[in-house]
């Protein structure tokens, strides 16, 4: 190996100073903003949890937090306007962000949204990402390679068993167990949108499987993943 | 007068504060172009340098007793000695063997079984491992914000004094990619600096009708997959790629290691069930060639002589440079002794 610094050109020195002088003169325009808020449908714990009845067995979740990505606003069939960021939801977090703005010069009229319930393949080969994607946020998988697109954990209350702990860490970017699933609402141009996750259906759904641990891709987390995309509707704002 | 001094300085100041401490990364004549992609992590001085410190650091495990190079030591090409598996916190055996950790930039996935798609997430996977590091992540980053000789580090690296996750991952995989070992015997005689002694022309000539479909020149290795006819260890239960994949075919199926410092990276195979490279050309001699993966189809019988000259050639895949090369050691140690000495 050969260590050789090399300087950065006069030119680009030049370029980012006439960048600096050209952000300062910028006028500012004023955006409109859409806030998309997301909310669980259980009833709410002190600590942030939720807990929710499925058939004769209280279930408590104390975590819910999964990653929307790619959203949509939809008119009729065109695309309207599309945010590709990825945001971090953390539903359980009581001091955590349940929202997101998106910002743009004008609000549209549109009658549907669209998001990714997880993150694409190419997120998931590129390594060490920065913000949501970071990490240190616990919604990486450490044994291999790939991101948690939605982390469901908590414990069933009414059974008479060591093992009552429910355990979801779904995601998956290999074909063909490529988890990540596309979320499609109607609703009324508005600038909040507030979406709920019904977590009894989701739990409904995941239990009746039989399966209280699912923690790596597969067939398995591709069903639960669909299971998810069903439990999220439009709530009354 | 005075404003024209004074946008002179700010462009003085702007100049120096943003000037970028590139490293140029060469690539060895004949190599292959690596697959890291440097565009989206830059190397520079400062973040290799952190890197490093990380690297050695055992404030990356749970009770601040392991580092990287408590299982990647420099003196064994960055293997671990006299441990068929790794060696963890609280005495702790993992499953498999620790390798060497050399030519990084060129490897297209990490692990055994090839679990890690990038060299940026790879250290995730020993500090999170109960048997390894056993450090959630997270506690990493808070204790690397909580020590004022990092901030300093940090800052120098991104312009910022704040550990991130990803500035963490980014500049231990700096530090792995500057370990570049392209300084053994082999590589100067490629170079027509030196030539072979007969023994070593005679392995050499061995070595490619037998071992280099695998261990393909110049990596000394094809970057895949294989199987090699090595049983299951009932204990471990090990099965390789296809717990990544889900598919049988790839059942103990692991990755090719290089052959690259061999001498210094004993023991070997995945589970390091030898401990000599005796033994390991004794294996190949008697393994069941229907179980292997790829060519040859037959054993690799060789009288005692061949195997010696066989010996003879890998012994020339030994990077003295690379072991002895100070700016790959422990930092702390460094300074005791005066610093780097390339």
């Amino acid at each position: 190996m050969v260590y050789q610094p090399y300087p950065t050109p006069p030119l680009i020195r030049l370029r980012f100073l006439f960048l600096i002088v050209w952000l300062s003169c910028t006028n500012k325009t004023t955006a409109s903003g859409i806030e998309i808020a997301f909310n669980c449908t259980a009833s709410r714990l002190e600590d942030g949890g939720y807990w929710t009845m499925v058939g004769t067995d209280t279930i408590f979740m104390n975590t819910l937090r999964f990653y929307t990505t790619d959203l949509k606003l939809v008119s009729g069939d065109k695309v309207v306007y599309t945010d590709s960021v990825a945001h971090l939801i953390d539903l359980t977090n009581p001091e955590g962000l349940h929202s997101f703005n998106v910002t743009m010069e004008k609000a549209p009229d549109f009658d549907a949204i669209s998001f990714e319930l997880g993150i694409d393949s190419t997120s998931n080969c590129s390594g060490a990402l920065a913000g949501d994607l970071d990490p240190m946020h616990g919604m990486y998988w450490s044994w291999q390679s790939g991101y948690i697109n939605l982390k469901a954990e908590g414990s069933v209350g009414s059974l008479k068993s060591y093992n009552t702990e429910i355990q979801y860490h779904i995601g998956g970017y290999l074909y063909p167990f490529l988890a990540a699933k596309k979320v499609e609402l109607q609703t009324k141009s508005s600038n909040r949108i507030r979406v709920c996750f019904d977590l009894n259906r989701f739990l409904k759904a995941t239990l009746s499987s039989g399966e209280n641990h699912i923690m790596s891709p597969g067939t398995k987390a591709v069903s639960l993943s669909q299971a998810a995309v069903n439990a999220f509707m439009i709530c009354q704002p | 007068m005075k404003r024209i001094a004074l946008f002179l300085i700010g462009l003085l100041v702007l100049g120096v504060s943003f000037r970028p401490e590139k490293i140029r990364f060469e690539i060895p004549d004949g190599w292959p172009r690596p697959t890291y992609d440097f565009s989206k992590n830059p190397l520079t001085e400062e973040k290799a340098a952190l890197g490093r410190m990380l690297f050695y650091d055992p404030l990356l495990s749970r009770n601040n007793t392991i580092s990287c190079a408590s299982c990647h030591s420099p003196f064994n090409a960055f293997a671990h000695s006299d441990h068929a598996l790794s060696h963890g916190i609280n005495d702790s055996i993992g499953s498999r063997n620790a390798p060497g950790l050399f030519n990084l930039a060129w490897q297209r996935s990490f692990m055994w079984d090839g679990a890690i798609n990038h060299l940026d997430v790879q250290a995730l996977a020993p500090i999170n491992h109960p048997r390894e590091m056993g450090e959630d992540f997270k506690n990493v980053i808070e204790k690397l914000n909580g020590q004022p000789s990092y901030r300093g580090m940090f800052y120098r690296a991104f312009h910022d004094s704040v550990a991130t996750g990803e500035r963490t991952l980014k500049s231990i995989s700096q530090f792995m990619i500057t370990l570049v070992s392209n300084q053994s015997r082999y590589d100067s005689a490629q170079r027509g600096q030196t030539t072979f002694t007969t023994q070593e022309s005679n392995g050499y000539s061995l070595f490619k009708a037998n071992c280099a479909n695998c261990h393909q020149e110049p990596l000394f290795t094809n970057r895949s997959f294989e199987r090699n006819g090595l049983s299951v260890d009932p204990q471990l239960n090990d099965q390789g790629r296809a717990k990544v994949s889900g598919d049988t075919s790839d059942s103990l199926r692991f990755k090719v290691p290089s052959l690259r410092n061999v001498e210094y990276t004993a023991p070997y195979m995945h589970d390091g069930r030898f401990k000599k490279l005796r033994d390991v050309i004794q294996y190949y001699g008697s393994a069941d060639p229907a179980s292997f993966s790829i060519q040859p189809t037959h054993a690799i019988v060789l009288t005692p002589n061949q195997k010696t000259d066989l010996l003879a050639f890998l012994l020339t895949l030994s990077d003295k440079k690379f072991l002895m090369d100070p700016s790959h050691w422990d930092p702390a140690m460094v300074a005791s002794r005066g610093g780097n000495r390339r």
